[in-house]
This record gives C-alpha cells, sequence and structure tokens, in this order.
C-alpha cells in the first residue's frame, strides 16, 4: 500500500508539473470512429455472419467459402494492368449465400475480356452514405475504372425507420462512435413523408455520383430488382425491424426511388442499367424477396456485362 | 517478509490499473471484431481539454521558444467557443488542419471565433462559427467530417483552408492512402493519413484515453524510447521515394478533392467557400532568416528541397484559386492578404495572435458579402 500510495504520487506530481511533457497534443477524451462497413480482411466470412447488422434482411446464411482481401472485398483474381469494375450495394450485390463462383463478381468477369478485375464492396446493411465513406477512405485508392452502384431497400429502410442517414445523438460522450446508419432512433417515427425520404436518397445519390465523377471514374447505376411478390416476408422484416410500412407501401417507395435513379441518371448523363426493367418482379430470379438466385444473378450479370461491352 | 505481500499486492495493483484501459478498449473493440476496420475521425475529441507543446518563432530574440497552449472541445468535436449565438440563425463551418485550428492562439483570438464576433459587431450580423480544423488533417479527412458529422446538421455555410498538408502528406506518402506503403501488419484503423505525417511543426498527435497513472507509464516510455531509435518501422516503410511520386497525379487529387467538397456542400444546401493559407514561403528567402533555416531543416526530412516544397505549395494555392473560379466559388485570398512577416506567422504556415485577428478581419468583410440579409 505504501508503494501503491507513492506511485499515485508520483503520477499526480508529473500531472501537475507537467513532467515528461510530451511533444504534440494530448487529450482527455474518447476517439469517434465511422463505421466502415466491410468485410473483415482474410477472416472467413460465415464465422462472423452472425454479427451483421442489416436492415434489409433478417438473418444470413454464408455459403463458405467466403473471404476478403486486404481491402475488405469479394475480389476476381487479379493481374497485372488490369481495369478495375467496384460494386457497391447491400447483401442483395454480395450473394453471399451462393456458392463462391457464382457471385455475381465472379458471373460478370465471365462475360468480360481478362483486362477487368472486378472487385464487389458490397456489404449487408450498406447504405448509400456507408459506400460513400468507403469510396473515399478505401476504394479511390484502388482508382477503379468505374463503380456499379445497387442501393434501394436498405436506403429506403433506414430512412422510413430513422428520418436521416445520420445518427441524431452526436456528442453524447458515452457514444464512441459516429455511427452513419442503423442507429436506434431518439423517438419512434410514426411515418416519414415520402418526400423527405426521396430527397434523403436523392441527395446521397447525387454525392456519389459526383465523388465518382470527379475522382474521374464512370458512376454506373442499377435499379433495383426486388420481388415485390414476396408481400409476407417483406411484412415480416417490417415487423422485425419496428418500421412503420405495410409491404404494399415498401413496394411503392422502392419503385419511387427506382424512378428517382432514373431521373438522375438522365439528368447527370449518368450511366443506367435499369434492372428492375429487366427482370421484371420475375419471382423464379429470387430466393426471396430481395436475394437473387443462382439463375437471377447470371441473368443480372450478364445485363451489366453486355452495357459494359456496348459503351466501351 | 510479512510486507512481500503487500508489495506484491501494490505491483500488481498498479500494472492492472495500467492494463485497465486496454481491456476497456479490447471489450469496445470486441463489439466490432478484433480485427475490424474503422475510419478514424480526424478530430478534436468531444468534451475533452487539449494541450498544445509546440515551438514558436520569437521576433525580439530570433529564436524558437517552447509554447504550451491549453484548448477546450466542444461536446460535438468543435473547438471552443462554439455555440455561442443562441440568436444565430445562419451556421458556418470551418474545415482544415492546424492553421484552422489555431491551437496555438488563446481561444478568443481564434479567428473562427473572431469571425463571428466581427460578423454580429461590424455588419449586424448574428451567426455562429464552429472551428472543426484539427493539426494534421488534409481535404479528404475534412471530407470525413463534412459528410459524417456537418453536413447532417445543415450547415448555412461551409468554408474550407487546406494545402501544407495535403501536399506534404502525399509527398510522403505518395497518395493520400498510403497505398504505396508496405503493410506488414494489419491495421484497425483505416487512416487516411498517418497521424504522424509531417506537419510543419515537430508536433504529432496523439489521443490518451484517462487512465490511472498514464503519466507515469508515458513518462517511462518516453525515457526508454529515448535509449531506441524513434523511428518505427512501420512509418519508415511509407517514406516514399521522392522519385517515384507523380506530381501531376497528386496536384489532381487535390483537385478532385477540392471539387468534391464543393459539390457535397452544394448538394446538401450549404454554401462552400474556399480560403487559400496564408504563410511565409519565400522564393529568396534571407540568409539569416531563422523562420526559413528552421523551415529548411524540417523540410529536409522529405526529403524535398525547400524551394520544391515552396514551388509545389505555390502550385496548391494557384489550383484553389483556379477551382474556385471555374466552380464559381467564393475564394478568400489569405495567402494574397496577410503579409509574409514573422509579425503575422509563428511559422511558415501558422497564425500568431496578431495574424489570427487580422485573418478574422479578412474573412468576416469577404463572408459579409456572402451571407443573405434576409433569412
Amino acid at each position: 500500500m505504501v508503494l501503491f500510495a507513492l506511485l499515485l504520487i508520483v503520477e499526480y506530481s508529473f500531472r501537475y508539473f507537467n513532467a515528461f511533457p510530451q511533444t504534440g497534443v494530448q487529450s482527455y477524451s474518447y476517439e469517434r470512429f465511422i463505421a466502415l462497413k466491410e468485410f473483415i480482411p482474410s477472416v472467413e466470412v460465415s464465422s462472423y455472419s452472425d454479427e451483421f447488422e442489416a436492415i434489409e434482411l433478417k438473418e444470413i446464411e454464408v455459403k463458405p467459402p467466403c473471404l476478403a482481401d486486404s481491402n475488405g472485398l469479394l475480389s476476381t483474381k487479379q493481374t497485372l494492368n488490369q481495369k478495375r469494375i467496384l460494386l457497391l450495394g447491400d447483401v442483395q450485390t454480395c450473394n453471399l449465400d451462393l456458392n463462391q463462383n457464382e457471385r455475381i463478381h465472379q458471373r460478370l468477369l465471365k462475360g468480360l475480356d481478362s483486362s477487368y478485375q472486378v472487385l464487389n464492396a458490397a456489404f449487408p446493411g450498406s447504405d448509400l452514405i456507408h459506400s460513400t465513406n468507403k469510396m473515399v477512405n478505401v476504394l479511390l485508392s484502388l482508382r477503379p475504372k468505374m463503380v456499379i452502384i445497387n442501393h434501394n431497400l436498405t436506403d429506403l429502410l433506414i430512412l422510413a425507420k430513422n428520418g436521416s442517414y445520420w445518427s441524431k445523438v452526436i456528442g453524447d460522450k458515452k457514444k464512441a462512435r459516429v455511427w452513419t446508419t442503423p442507429f436506434a432512433p431518439t423517438h419512434p417515427l410514426t411515418q416519414v413523408e415520402d418526400s423527405l425520404l426521396l430527397k434523403e436518397y436523392s441527395n446521397a445519390m447525387r454525392n456519389i455520383g459526383q465523388l465518382l465523377s470527379h475522382w474521374h471514374i464512370k458512376p454506373i447505376f442499377l435499379t433495383q430488382a426486388l420481388n415485390h411478390n414476396d408481400s409476407a416476408s417483406i411484412s415480416e422484416l417490417l415487423h422485425a425491424q419496428k418500421i412503420n410500412l405495410t409491404s404494399h407501401r415498401l413496394s411503392k417507395l422502392h419503385q419511387k426511388i427506382n424512378q428517382e435513379i432514373r431521373e438522375i441518371c438522365e439528368q447527370n448523363n449518368w450511366s443506367l442499367i435499369d434492372l428492375e426493367k429487366e427482370i421484371e418482379n420475375n419471382p423464379t430470379y429470387f430466393n426471396n424477396y430481395l436475394l437473387f438466385n443462382s439463375k437471377g444473378v447470371q441473368i443480372v450479370s450478364q445485363h451489366i456485362a453486355d452495357s459494359i461491352n456496348t459503351w466501351k | 517478509m510479512r510486507r512481500i505481500p503487500l508489495i506484491i499486492s501494490s505491483i500488481f495493483l498498479f500494472f492492472y490499473s495500467c492494463q485497465h484501459t486496454n481491456n476497456t478498449n479490447a471489450m469496445f473493440q470486441k463489439a466490432l471484431h478484433p480485427d475490424q476496420r474503422y475510419i478514424s475521425l480526424r478530430e478534436a475529441p468531444p468534451a475533452s481539454t487539449m494541450k498544445l507543446n509546440y515551438q514558436a518563432f520569437d521576433s525580439s530574440t530570433s529564436t524558437y521558444n517552447k509554447k504550451i497552449q491549453q484548448t477546450t472541445i466542444d461536446s460535438s468535436g468543435f473547438i471552443n467557443p462554439s455555440l455561442k449565438n443562441n440568436n444565430g440563425n445562419y451556421n458556418i463551418y470551418f474545415l482544415g488542419g492546424s492553421t484552422t485550428a489555431c491551437f496555438e492562439v488563446i481561444d478568443h483570438l481564434k479567428f473562427v471565433n473572431l469571425v463571428q464576433h466581427k460578423l454580429a459587431i461590424d455588419y449586424q450580423f448574428q451567426v455562429n462559427t464552429y472551428n472543426a480544423g484539427y493539426p494534421g488533417n488534409s481535404s479528404l479527412s475534412s471530407y470525413n467530417k463534412l459528410l459524417n458529422v456537418i453536413l447532417p446538421q445543415q450547415p448555412e455555410m461551409v468554408v474550407m483552408m487546406h494545402n501544407f498538408n495535403d501536399l506534404i502528406i502525399m509527398l510522403y506518402q505518395g497518395d493520400y492512402w498510403s497505398t504505396k506503403a508496405k503493410q506488414t501488419k494489419m491495421r484497425k484503423k483505416v487512416e487516411l493519413l498517418s497521424d504522424k505525417s509531417l506537419t510543419f511543426y515537430p508536433s504529432y498527435l496523439k489521443n490518451h484515453k484517462k487512465e490511472p497513472f498514464y503519466k507515469l507509464r508515458d513518462g517511462l516510455n518516453e525515457l526508454i524510447s529515448s535509449f531506441k531509435d524513434k523511428n518505427e518501422g512501420e512509418w519508415r516503410e511509407n517514406k516514399q521515394v521522392s522519385s517515384e511520386i507523380d506530381i501531376r497525379q497528386l496536384e489532381s487529387d487535390f483537385k478532385s478533392s477540392l471539387l468534391t467538397y464543393i459539390y457535397s456542400c452544394r448538394i446538401y444546401g450549404a454554401k462552400p467557400v474556399l480560403m487559400t493559407q496564408a504563410n511565409f514561403f519565400l522564393e529568396d528567402p534571407p540568409l539569416n532568416s531563422a523562420i526559413h533555416q528552421f523551415a529548411k531543416n524540417i523540410l529536409q526530412g522529405t526529403g524535398y528541397s525547400y524551394h520544391k516544397i515552396q514551388l509545389l505549395y505555390s502550385n496548391f494555392n494557384q489550383i484553389i484559386k483556379e477551382v474556385a473560379a471555374q466552380e464559381k466559388v467564393t475564394l478568400i485570398d489569405l495567402e494574397k492578404s496577410i503579409p509574409k512577416d514573422s509579425s503575422y506567422l509563428l511559422d511558415m504556415v501558422h497564425l500568431n495572435q496578431k495574424g489570427s485577428q487580422l485573418a478574422a478581419k479578412i474573412i468576416s468583410q469577404e463572408l459579409a458579402k456572402i451571407i443573405p440579409t434576409t433569412p
């Protein structure tokens, strides 16, 4: 105890007299950070998939092997001097429940020549702001040639639940993380106006589009295909996530967002692949309301490859 | 013999308390995954007090002296004083590195704070100004703060001043992301920049979580490290060979970063403003200039000569001006308006109190022209 007391005296002496002052800045609080929605590099995804916070899906069954590279991406084989194509999106783009060679990045590569590498940067629960943060902090460094963006349902659910992409609780000392989404709202929302929801989505979409353009990357937007026939599962999801929407209203909003995507692409002269029109709500391409089956991925990747080959 | 258990338990308590914060950290990270990465939000830690030790040029003696300045941070991570004007209906946020944070200047003379005061007194604008500067930040670090903290607060205006950090970081690492670095171990933080990036004065950032005996432990670490090579292996590997760096790519990236900031502000309804950085860079500095000699000594460590840095720095300020003209963004040219004089500048880029006051006068003059008179 004497030694302990001595140590305390020494400690507080150093603090008071600023002994051993360190060069630079000293601070005494919590560090805040931004969620980086990515797979853990070099760790089997199925080993931690139960920790995913994905608002768009109740549970995810990952089919191993599913390993991300050092950038947290599911990627195709890399050789020298390849042009990189990045995929951004939520769990629909990850294809975690499919075999490794059935996933979209592998399928897409089959429709393109060997001068490309396809990197899948999608992640369960990702919205446009997550993707933007990932672009700025990780993916811009890869200097991709083009980025294909498939965001709709997750953004819709987050905005319907929270009214915004961002946490309203900023600055709470106990909260050491600045989460973009998802977060628990400070009070439950009874209703979010369609116009507010569409405006938030529109801003986020324009933001990522302009970011890519200014970094000399071609943005390619997809309208999202959804299996609207599976309304029972959609209702179950909405109930589980405590989102005040009916499945019918969700379907309508989903279609409105797709229409917003078309209009914004036209206004900005950005490339569009209209998957909603191509897939036409065909349930034979889906495992559930959102996830494509193997046939669905094949069709989708063929459409994307054909478009890219046309634009060359 | 009877005292041995007491001594052992004391030592145990000491090391336990030192480890306490490490365990807390581990528990916190366990909520994600032990190897999960996250983006460091490079900001002044919310609700904290920051103490800066720095070298300040004393023009009366023409020497550098060590100084200490303390600053407080509000609960949202903005440098105090903040949110002073309850009647304010126009919110202006300032982004930048240490030249915006102005840790070396006492709180009420920091130019961000003075701008609010001057706009109220001289121009009758009720505004609130927020200081989101942070030492070592580049324009992309500031973008993280913009997108994730500032834009959600629906600002009316955002003012950005970046140059030196972007330049030095990219020259040191090769780009904003140190992709050319050999990463021998996986890092848990995805940092845009190294915390130990070469800012002008020899200081770097550490965040210490409050813990028992941290001072004693850190002091002992300092003593031990003074006997070792201080260059950490990881960051020594990040140092790129100057001949391998594409200067045109760096300039292009800086321009892209500025454009991204401008368009993001506009999309979210905020008026973007750009500022060039006041500086003491001279093409032919006097031989007996202590400030320039100090600068040359520091910059030698980058692998680039003073004159090369001066030229590149000037190019970056020129890029700011060109982008502002091209995108019709208000430009506040502090480089032109603040004399290159030690009576305004502590070193090559940092304002002293007099410089901060002059900057506030210039900035408020320019902002008064563009703040709407009707709500």
